[in-house]
């Protein structure tokens, strides 16, 4: 399998929402890819990367930097194209370009639901850090 | 006590870093003053100040935005200056700042050996995320 890791352009966007919702059945509207993908295109694209074999996107990863920490989110692969070292290719790339831009740490959070993904990201360098996370919704 | 908040200046910054020190924020591998300079000079970040009616600073909280999710870190009020309102006024011009570039969904972690703080945020209407957060250090290109 030859796979390549290039920017997401526009063209993909049929291909992320199909992936993502594979991958992501329970989201929110505001992060389905009608709406979270054009507005990751318009803000910090160099961090939109997909996974590609022979042109068809089979994996992806949205990569954010605060000022302060990085942030890795929409980490997907196709059901089909799994346990091929597609994701570890994506979060290298998604490390390489926040260390690019001066990001000295990255937080990411997986959902509680979702522990299996903790070995997965273990094996790339990350730890469980023992934190509260907290959030809230100011749309005025 | 109003504190009056404003965004903070390169002059501010050992102030800055001496009250996070003083409120013990500065763990691990945080380098304080590489991340004032760097929050201050991001497009999407800023540190924002408080300070009191004598020009003395107070507070601090740095506030930035990845896509449409806003973070708040470094959020600090001298400890004896707490109780007066000046964390919560912080919180709230972090997310006016958020607001005006339309970021809707804030977010913030708390070290779980500091679980009182969590009353704080919840009482100006943050709720918690069942989520597990990982964490790696970036080594910088040699």
């Amino acid at each position: 399998m030859s796979v390549t890791v290039d920017l997401c352009s526009r063209d993909d966007l049929a291909d992320i929402d199909a992936l993502w919702r594979e991958a992501f059945p329970d989201d929110k509207p505001r992060h389905r890819a009608e709406i979270a993908a054009p507005a990751k295109l318009a803000f910090q694209p160099d961090l939109f990367l997909v996974a590609r074999e022979k042109g068809r996107v089979i994996g992806s990863i949205i990569a954010g930097y605060d000022g302060y920490r990085g942030h890795i989110n929409r980490v997907a692969v196709l059901t089909s194209q799994r346990r091929q070292g597609v994701g570890v290719l994506l979060v290298r790339e998604a490390e390489a370009r926040l260390r690019a831009l001066g990001c000295s740490k990255i937080n990411l959070q997986i959902r509680a639901a979702n522990q299996a993904v903790i070995s997965f990201y273990r094996g790339l360098g990350y730890d469980v850090e023992e934190h509260i996370s907290m959030a809230k919704l100011i749309a005025p | 006590m109003t504190a009056r908040i404003r965004g903070a200046t390169e002059e501010d910054e050992a102030a800055v870093v001496a009250l996070w020190r003083l409120c013990g924020l500065v763990a691990g591998s945080n380098d304080p003053v590489r991340d004032f300079r760097a929050v201050r000079a991001g497009s999407t970040s800023d540190i924002l100040v408080a300070f009191d009616p004598q020009g003395v600073l107070i507070g601090s909280i740095a506030v930035g935005y990845d896509s449409n999710r806003g973070w708040l870190h470094y959020v600090s009020v001298d400890p004896a200056r707490r109780g007066q309102g000046v964390g919560r006024d912080l919180v709230s011009a972090a997310e006016r700042w958020l607001i005006a570039r339309d970021v809707v969904d804030v977010h913030l972690t708390v070290r779980s050996a500091n679980e009182a703080v969590t009353r704080f945020y919840q009482a100006i209407g943050y709720g918690t995320v069942p989520s597990i957060m990982m964490e790696k250090v970036l080594r910088r290109p040699q």
